[in-house]
């Protein structure tokens, strides 16, 4: 009880933080990508701090809102394991949602008369992201479906349904929250960005770029907590075949070293020119 | 690769589209192979009508520099310089046997293609 009470005071604490510096993590953003060599004109690196800055403070209500959802669901059924799927489940699907609804009205706000320019590449991930995070992004669906398996092994046992359904349930949550995050991703790619400049053109893509990869981040973080976090903290009965504890572990461990993996091959320069590919 | 359109120019939104591509491909900067965005894509992006930019598309098929191969998409069917360099040759054979009817030597046919040059 102690560490949930903990957990939600950091949680608390944190997203205030970022709420209060949501402008300077904007900016940051903005100059980060302008450090991969993106062009520097003032008016496009402030236009794409903004945006990142409505994106941090719609990922923060997002993630608000799961924390409240965790609270009800806690106090209405008083199970800790519940509470961390449903806040997961509501958070994720609440920033995903709202990354994208951010991502779409800026770039239908941006419409205007003119000359316009087009990329003649292709719009497919691989354009965006660099290979390991896209091997992630689909390796760490092997999370949730294990996670349902031990579920089911779980429930074959008869004396633990509540930890069977637990882990069920995080699991078949955890592939819908991915399958939208999917969906999300292929109407990013397919939007039409308005661009009247080269310079406008390609701070446009890096920002499609940086949409497809927050989506992707989202989905992993919800398959290592529902699916990774979510076995290692159940009460597994005892019985069960011996392998499944150190899977449970490995779940753990190895889903964390792969996000991990990628969010550092996205932070580096590798990551952050691929950025600007899609126009060559 | 970049191409833009502004619809304020004399010239109509689709031969825009299609001299873009038509320079692109004969410079060799789209290589044969290369995938053309779809025509819904590049309408968007270009602020466009769909029938716009499938009216170029059209174009350019019929001058057999790109091709549409069903579902799988547009694709450039040779660069401009192979189509040249095939009309090129198919004249200068023309031109070899009309020369050997009328009995010139190769100086003499050489000199008649200097002339016309």
């Amino acid at each position: 009880m102690w560490i949930f009470l903990a957990v939600a005071v950091g949680f608390t604490v944190g997203t205030v933080v970022v709420w209060r510096k949501r402008e300077e993590i904007g900016l940051k953003r903005a100059y980060s990508l302008l450090q991969a060599g993106l062009p520097n004109e003032t008016e496009l690196v402030l236009a794409a701090a903004r945006q990142f800055q409505r994106r941090q403070a719609a990922s923060t209500i997002g993630a608000w809102l799961g924390g409240i959802s965790a609270l009800i669901v806690f106090a209405a059924l008083g199970s800790p394991i519940m509470g961390l799927i449903w806040s997961v489940l509501f958070g994720t699907f609440g920033v995903a949602v709202a990354i994208c609804v951010v991502h779409i009205r800026a770039v239908r706000a941006a419409r205007r008369e003119g000359p316009r320019l087009a990329t003649l590449g292709q719009r497919r991930l691989r354009d965006y992201l660099v290979w390991p995070e896209i091997i992630a992004q689909y390796g760490e669906l092997v999370l949730p479906l294990a996670t349902a398996a031990i579920g089911v092994l779980v429930l074959a046992r008869h004396d633990a349904p509540r930890v069977g359904w637990s882990l069920v349930g995080a699991g078949v949550a955890c592939l819908v929250v991915c399958a939208i995050a999917l969906v999300l991703q292929r109407k990013v790619l397919a939007l039409s960005q308005p661009a009247s400049g080269e310079s406008e053109l390609r701070w446009d893509e890096a920002l499609r770029a940086a949409t497809l990869r927050e989506l992707s981040e989202m989905m992993m973080w919800a398959c290592w907590i529902l699916g990774g976090a979510t076995v290692i903290s159940a009460d597994l009965p005892s019985g069960l075949p011996s392998f499944v504890e150190p899977l449970a572990n490995v779940l753990f461990c190895g889903g964390i070293a792969v996000l991990s993996a990628a969010q550092l091959s996205a932070a580096g320069k590798w990551g952050l020119r691929r950025s600007q590919r899609a126009i060559g | 690769m970049i191409i833009s359109v502004d619809p304020a120019a004399s010239r109509p939104p689709y031969e825009q589209v299609k001299t873009q591509f038509e320079h692109l491909i004969r410079r060799g900067e789209l290589a044969q192979g290369t995938r053309l965005p779809t025509v819904r894509q590049l309408a968007g992006d270009l602020g466009l009508a769909v029938n716009t930019v499938a009216r170029a598309y059209k174009e350019l098929e019929a001058d057999h520099l790109i091709e549409t191969r069903g579902r799988n998409g547009t694709f450039v069917l040779a660069s401009r310089s192979q189509t040249d360099d095939e009309e090129t040759r198919a004249a200068a054979t023309m031109l070899a046997r009309a020369a050997h009817r009328a009995g010139l030597s190769l100086s003499e046919a050489t000199r008649v293609l200097t002339e016309a040059w």
